[in-house]
């Protein structure tokens, strides 16, 4: 099923949760709802779901399939929701909590109760539980209540599965195994399926489409690879992994000088621009010919345990600049520490700075005078009239 | 050697411990048990039969009767209110909230004998209704329906604030995972939300009923002590009392006091239980 979000906003008390989100999910895909803490992804997956409203707007609408359910309740829209404490009814057991959703239905459309039970144990041996069917929720491992919640949801057979951080509360390795198996599980049953996560490494693992989220609003949406490779945003650039970030300037030339750094680029417009390199994008040489397009820098620690070796170089302006080799590059460039070496980006991205200095802080409070300073002025006022 | 060493700076030196656990067990003797003994050895003093014949009497049954009734129809009507007030206030946030869990609290902030004095001021010969209730020969005031209304007033927070917090720390996120699951608002109620708070509802009613049969203050000041007729327990105790009837009016006591002990043992078994149920 095709889910169509138009002209989404969602705000709290004075907080702007989601602005004007328009979104389109493909059918049969899984696509992950990527973005830091506060940036609205889990809002905008309860406003799927239909737990929480959208603001009220005459052109705002969530289309099923090209059918408008903005107005129809959690229970009509037959989502799957899967909650990142896993929400399992704690004083029911394993069977009971899958059995759920079947029992409640109408004694018209009601399963029998040999019905019920052959789902219920279909559904627990999908996921690998039916040994545990009489356990209560108490009794069983995170990433077992965690497949438990999965099964409740796929009982009542949702058009739709949400997934609100579903490996949060795991620990890494039965995080990785579980992220591989709701893969599988996703590509053996073609649900059309959205999950959020802040966690980049699960987004690009699983996910056929990822939506970059930041402070209530889109950032990029596309593949895995586009998202990675071709980041719309500096935001999206600086969200999926390590980066390296060089301010410099274009002169006339079309030069881009950043410390020591030469380079020619084609934007013109804007005189600051931020230059960013991943880590795993700079190649290390020991001598060059001219010192154009590369940062002379000096290495500071050399981190050799791990899938690759992690070197902090210092430049000469004194910034830090973290570089990833392969063990392989490593051996052929062996750098240690003092050695005053030249770094060479294969591949960059390009941002201009914006005209002011981007604020850190999330400016997304709609802003009221403060009591004390109303009284303080109306006191002033009056002062002034008598 | 060195665990012992450690041991040793875990507990306090064993001369405190005695001292303290003296004291404590003075203290419980003498205020708590101590009490409980002398109610049943005075009703028991000129033996059983002198005991029974006091409470067989029909002032002391009838006081039984009221007593019991009146607590069958309280503690329901303050399960329903606790249940649906402390739902409110737990699962939705709205304004005014604060307010009324401040309000809730009212009964257990003010004296017992004020919240008799409300009702006599509203429902009185001199109060704000009481002369309608007059010309449509309805008694309110030293009446049942009187001492009916002030028990309620005055147990009123038990089951609520026994909840609130319960659900509080619950949330609402089983409740919302049963919607999704297409419950409706009944049966999310039914199988969700009061299999969670089963144990501490119990626990309130039981509060909420011991205060709705040992209540003395507003029921006193309601109920006009009319003999056999609006007396509840703890009235009759006294009135036996202030005529130096002595036996008769600790053997109404100790049946007071055996109902109190009842309640403490289900409150007991209830906490085991509930308890038992959290560990596993």
């Amino acid at each position: 099923m095709t889910i169509t979000l138009e002209n989404i906003s969602k705000t709290f008390n004075n907080f702007k949760a989601l602005d004007n989100i328009n979104l389109n999910f493909e059918d049969g895909k899984l696509t992950a709802l990527l973005g830091p803490s506060g940036s609205g992804k889990t809002t905008l997956l309860r406003i799927v779901a239909g737990l929480e409203l959208p603001d009220q707007k005459e052109n705002s609408k969530i289309l099923f399939n090209g059918i408008n359910v903005t107005d129809n309740a959690v229970g009509k829209r037959q989502v799957g929701f899967v909650f990142q404490h896993y929400a399992l009814f704690r004083h029911l057991s394993v069977f009971e909590n899958v059995a759920f959703g079947l029992k409640v239905k109408k004694s018209i459309d009601r399963p029998s109760k040999q019905e019920i039970h052959d789902q219920v144990f279909e559904l627990l041996r999908m996921v690998q539980l039916d040994t545990m069917a009489h356990r209560l929720p108490s009794q069983l491992s995170g990433g077992q209540r965690q497949r438990v919640a999965l099964a409740r949801a796929l009982a009542i057979k949702p058009k739709v599965l949400l997934l609100d951080e579903p490996f949060g509360s795991l620990d890494a390795k039965v995080r990785a195994e579980l992220r591989r198996w709701l893969r599988k599980l996703h590509d053996d049953l073609h649900i059309t399926s959205i999950f959020v996560t802040h966690d980049q490494e699960e987004a690009l693992e699983v996910s056929d489409k990822i939506i970059v989220m930041n402070q209530g609003c889109i950032e990029q949406v596309g593949t895995p690879n586009e998202v990675f490779h071709k980041p719309a945003t500096e935001f999206v650039m600086q969200f999926l992994g390590d980066v390296n970030v060089f301010h410099g300037r274009i002169d006339e030339n079309q030069a881009i000088y950043s410390g020591n750094l030469n380079y020619i680029n084609n934007i013109s417009e804007n005189p600051n621009v931020k230059l960013l390199v991943r880590p795993h994008d700079f190649d290390v040489l020991l001598k060059v010919e001219n010192e154009k397009n590369v940062f002379t820098a000096k290495a500071h620690r050399i981190l050799t345990a791990g899938a690759f070796v992690k070197i902090e170089f210092i430049d000469k302006l004194n910034r830090l600049i973290l570089v990833h080799l392969s063990h392989d590059n490593y051996r052929k460039t062996p750098v240690n520490h003092g050695d005053e070496v030249f770094l060479c980006p294969r591949e960059h991205q390009l941002y201009k700075n914006k005209e002011k200095k981007v604020k850190e802080q999330d400016n997304r409070f709609v802003k009221r005078p403060k009591k004390r300073t109303l009284i303080k002025n109306f006191i002033f006022k009056y002062l002034k009239k008598s | 050697m060195r665990s012992k060493e450690l041991k040793r700076g875990l507990q306090p030196p064993l001369i405190v411990n005695i001292i303290i656990s003296t004291v404590s067990i003075i203290f419980l003797a003498l205020f708590l048990v101590l009490p409980l003994v002398v109610v049943f050895g005075e009703a028991f003093r000129q033996g059983v039969s002198v005991w029974w014949g006091s409470i067989a009497e029909e002032e002391s049954l009838s006081a039984l009767r009221l007593t019991l009734f009146v607590a069958a129809i309280a503690v329901p009507l303050n399960l329903f209110f606790g249940i649906a007030a402390s739902w409110a206030l737990a699962k939705f946030d709205f304004w005014g909230r604060n307010l009324i869990i401040t309000l809730i609290d009212l009964p257990f902030a003010i004296s017992p004998i004020i919240s008799g004095l409300i009702f006599i001021l509203l429902f009185g010969i001199n109060g704000w209704i009481g002369p309608w209730l007059i010309k449509h020969n309805i008694q309110i005031i030293f009446a049942v329906p009187g001492i009916v209304l002030a028990t309620i007033f005055v147990t009123f927070p038990f089951v609520a604030r026994e909840l609130i917090p319960l659900m509080t720390e619950q949330g609402s996120e089983e409740e919302q995972a049963a919607l999704t699951l297409g419950a409706n608002g009944w049966q999310t109620f039914l199988r969700i939300t009061l299999p969670n708070i089963k144990w501490g509802l119990l626990y309130g009613v039981i509060l909420c009923n011991a205060r709705a049969m040992g209540e003395f203050g507003a029921v006193s000041v309601v109920s006009g002590h009319i003999r056999g007729e609006t007396n509840t327990l703890p009235l009759q105790a006294e009135i036996l009392y202030n005529e130096y009837n002595f036996t008769a009016a600790f053997a109404v006591a100790s049946l007071l006091a055996f109902l109190a002990l009842v309640t403490l043992a289900l409150k007991f078994f209830v906490e085991w239980k509930s308890n038992k149920l959290e560990t596993v």
